[in-house]
């Protein structure tokens, strides 16, 4: 097992280097410089090959990536065009809020998500099963910023009860975190839903049942464990996802995390900042995937004899 | 049993992590941005400050802030000079030198006397950063006299000097502060202003308070918040439900809605922004002068004031009627559907299909009416929408046939816009302007000449060349606003839409 996470963690260098080439290729050939951008759509042509050439911006491609890989490799990722600040103080400015928010919603919806998934299944075609069926339809359906600005009406300007913005207190959270944590909770429901009932019709179960075994421990016991192990994958898959930054949940509430860093480093044509949070994420993404895998493993001992033989 | 654990240690960590603070800063207990004390004073700005450096003004927010820690030597303020840290200035006869007298008990927030040198270092500091060409151009030395007079010698009359010196990057340093902590200056920064930084929580809020031996003029407000907000509607709520005070330039939309709120005054008024059409005058069909001019002749530019603005901004003159030299005449081309069509048919290019070039920024609810309206000559009108950065890379390689933006004239002074617009540079190329020959002499005749009333009509005589050409056409001047909570004294409009001093504002 120990060699196998060894190996992953090995693969993440080529990983990382591709990321960083596309990304780099992209800002790199897209039209636009930054120079620009910050001077504005009209400014002077000279004045703009001047803070190109300040910015390193004016080199070719190629020179500009293996200087800018070699520097990264020494631990210097670079200084924000924005504001001339190491780009990596920025990232863990933002890292933090975006990691908060981002636990907070993944909790909520697999607190909301699995159990529902698993009285649907359990009260398959009841009255309790359509209604977190059409509940789950309607919540991965609609869309995030319209649901934060329906909620900040409801509960920050009618009624009062909660802040619009901001990340002062803990009531503070609750918006965010819910308009985040609805999709992933809708399809943790439906997709423990349909791993459940495919799991409760094994012939395992029905022995299960056939020798009396009460129906809280079948399902907890029996088909729950089993059945989890595809939610488990999807989990660390939206985890990843909602680390990355959620821009317009991050933009409503008034949030500072990576999301918007990124998205207002992509705007300006950051090339520094914008590399250093995509190594930043594709690192951290991997890492998600390899902890998924090893509680995978942990949960299904199919899956841990195969890494063990490997 | 071991259930319950489980759920209540989710509970407990879930609560713990939202319970972290942000970003370690320490709070005052109070919700965010409620500033209803009548001490404080919290205005929404959009992005987070990159740095407290005046000079260097990526984001609205830079400029903000900057002009409350930082001092500049004069503002213009409802249409008036103010001293701020100059107490008073004074031009030789031709207008070539102007003396700044400073405030002679102004300091630093460290407690440093402010003087000359720190004037003459933030000043050639300034003009040393990229973009700055064209004010180094202008400026030819900076002196210190003695301790508290500063002399700026220019190199051609230029009254307006003035206007420049109170725009964002002319802010004053503390020269030994800077040269001692480096790029540090600008995380704890030690300005002059009427405001000293109290915290900054990044990508939340930062907070100033009034500096306590500041000599300036200053009004009752103690407590400044600036309040990272980046949705507008989300603003908006805050302002309604008290938790802000202030929005700087809503969006019409929003304008509307708050107009039905008996909590909240809206101050507005046309700014120093223009919509703009420009038609590339070196290639293509738009070549052609006649085809300018009749696409002129056929914008609807009171439709697009409706429509885009909501009745809010003002039809362009060519110019903006508050600015230095300005005669009083109108620049523009009346809406006159027939005569476009007579020019067209002059041309020979009736029937003919243009593309027009806009970006995410700008939009295309403007290109749109415009289409409309060359539909009714018989020109139809293709819209691009670019990437900003793809539709600026066009415009300065005059890859356009016809190029939309909307931009501001951050100096209210024709001399300096009509100069910045239309003069040709060595080796580069503007393709909406009158051929370089022909225009570059006048505007240097024109920006050597000290007599006022002489320099206005050399102007004029400018500006009608530039009409007659139909290289660019100002449409709308954008409305500015300020939406605030009632109660709020002394407010003022800057037709920049940045220029705000907190300190001259009262509950």
């Amino acid at each position: 097992m120990s060699r196998y996470v060894l190996k992953r963690l090995l693969m993440m260098i080529p990983i990382i280097l591709i990321v960083s080439f596309i990304v780099f290729s992209i800002l790199s050939l897209t039209p636009g410089n930054p120079g620009q951008i910050i001077l504005g759509a009209t400014a002077e042509k000279e004045d703009v090959d001047a803070l190109n050439h300040e910015l390193g911006y004016d080199r070719p491609f190629l020179e500009r990536y293996i200087n800018y890989i070699s520097d990264a490799l020494h631990g210097d990722f670079g200084l924000s065009y924005s504001n001339r600040r190491p780009v990596f103080e920025e990232i863990f400015n933002a890292f933090p809020i975006s990691l908060k928010l981002s636990l907070l919603a993944i909790i909520t919806a697999v607190v909301l998500g699995i159990p529902l998934g698993v009285l649907s299944a359990v009260k398959q075609y009841s009255i309790v099963d359509n209604i977190c069926t059409v509940l789950a339809m309607v919540f991965a359906s609609v869309p995030g910023f319209w649901l934060s600005l329906m909620l900040i009406l409801l509960f920050s300007l009618k009624l009062e009860w909660l802040p619009s913005h901001g990340m002062d207190t803990p009531l503070h959270y609750i918006l965010p975190v819910f308009t985040m944590s609805v999709s992933s909770a809708a399809s943790f429901m439906r997709l423990t839903r349909t791993s459940m009932l495919e799991t409760i019709r094994q012939d395992y179960v029905r022995t299960a049942r056939s020798k009396g075994v009460p129906e809280k421990v079948v399902i907890s016991r029996y088909a729950l464990k089993n059945a989890l192990l595809p939610v488990i994958t999807v989990i660390g898959s939206y985890f990843g996802i909602l680390l990355g930054g959620t821009v317009l949940t991050e933009s409503v509430f008034a949030l500072p995390g990576l999301g918007t860093v990124i998205l207002q480093a992509i705007r300006m044509k950051n090339v520094p900042m914008v590399m250093g949070a995509t190594i930043f994420l594709a690192s951290m993404f991997s890492i998600i995937i390899l902890v998924t895998d090893i509680v995978c493993a942990f949960v299904d001992p199919r899956v841990r004899a195969m890494y063990s033989k490997k | 049993m071991k259930k319950k654990r489980l759920l209540a240690l989710i509970l407990a960590g879930s609560m713990l992590l939202a319970g972290c603070g942000s970003g370690g800063k320490e709070k005052d207990g109070k919700d965010s941005g409620n500033s209803n004390s009548n001490d404080s004073l919290t205005v929404v700005v959009p992005t987070d400050v990159g740095k407290f450096n005046p000079q260097y003004t990526m984001t609205h927010a830079d400029i903000f802030l900057g002009y409350q820690i930082y001092e500049h030597l004069v503002h213009f303020v409802d249409g008036e000079w103010k001293g701020q840290l100059a107490d008073s200035w004074d031009f030789n006869d031709d207008k070539t030198v102007v003396t700044f007298h400073l405030r002679e008990d102004a300091t630093f927030h460290s407690g440093d006397p402010v003087t000359a040198e720190d004037v003459k270092y933030s000043m050639e500091t300034n003009l040393e950063r990229p973009g700055m060409a064209a004010s180094k151009e202008k400026i030819l030395e900076i002196n210190a006299v003695d301790e508290h007079t500063v002399e700026v010698k220019l190199a051609y009359p230029r009254e307006s000097i003035l206007f420049e010196f109170a725009t964002p990057t002319w802010g004053i340093m503390n020269k030994s502060y800077c040269e001692e902590k480096g790029e540090d200056a600008f995380i704890n920064p030690d300005g002059s202003g009427a405001y000293k930084l109290k915290s900054w929580n990044k990508g939340s809020s930062i907070e100033l308070e009034a500096y306590e031996d500041y000599t300036g003029e200053i009004g009752n407000i103690k407590n400044l918040k600036f309040e990272i907000i980046p949705d507008q509607s989300t603003a908006v709520i805050a302002l309604e439900n008290g938790s802000v005070d202030l929005i700087v330039n809503a969006t019409a939309a929003n304008i509307t809605l708050l107009q039905e709120n008996d909590k909240v005054e809206i101050k507005s008024g046309p700014s120093h922004t223009a919509s703009k059409l420009f038609m590339n005058v070196r290639s293509g069909q738009t070549a052609s002068k006649e085809l300018r001019q009749a696409i002129a002749y056929a914008i609807d530019r009171d439709a697009i004031n409706t429509v885009a603005y909501e009745g809010r901004g003002e039809v362009s003159t060519g110019t903006f009627s508050d600015f230095m030299y300005y005669s009083g005449i109108d620049f523009s081309y009346e809406y006159n559907v027939d005569k476009a069509k007579e020019l067209v048919e002059q041309a020979g290019l009736s029937g003919t299909t243009l593309t027009i070039k806009t970006s995410e920024n700008y939009g295309s609810e403007v290109p749109t009416l415009i289409q409309q309206n060359l539909a009714e000559i018989g020109i139809e009108l293709k819209i691009e929408s670019l990437e900003a950065s793809a539709h600026s890379d066009d415009y300065l390689n005059g890859n356009y046939e016809l190029w939309y933006a909307a931009n501001s004239s951050v100096l209210p002074d024709v001399s300096e816009e009509t100069y910045k617009n239309y003069h040709v540079p060595e080796n580069t190329d503007k393709f909406f302007a009158p051929a370089d020959d022909f225009i570059n002499d006048k505007l240097e005749a024109a920006k050597n000449e000290p007599d006022a009333d002489k320099k206005t009509a050399l102007y004029d005589d400018i500006l009608m060349d530039v009409k007659d050409n139909a290289g660019q056409l100002d449409l709308v001047n954008a409305p500015s606003n300020l939406v605030y909570k009632k109660g709020l004294q002394n407010v003022y409009l800057d037709p920049n839409g940045m220029i705000y001093c907190y300190q001259y504002f009262n509950w």
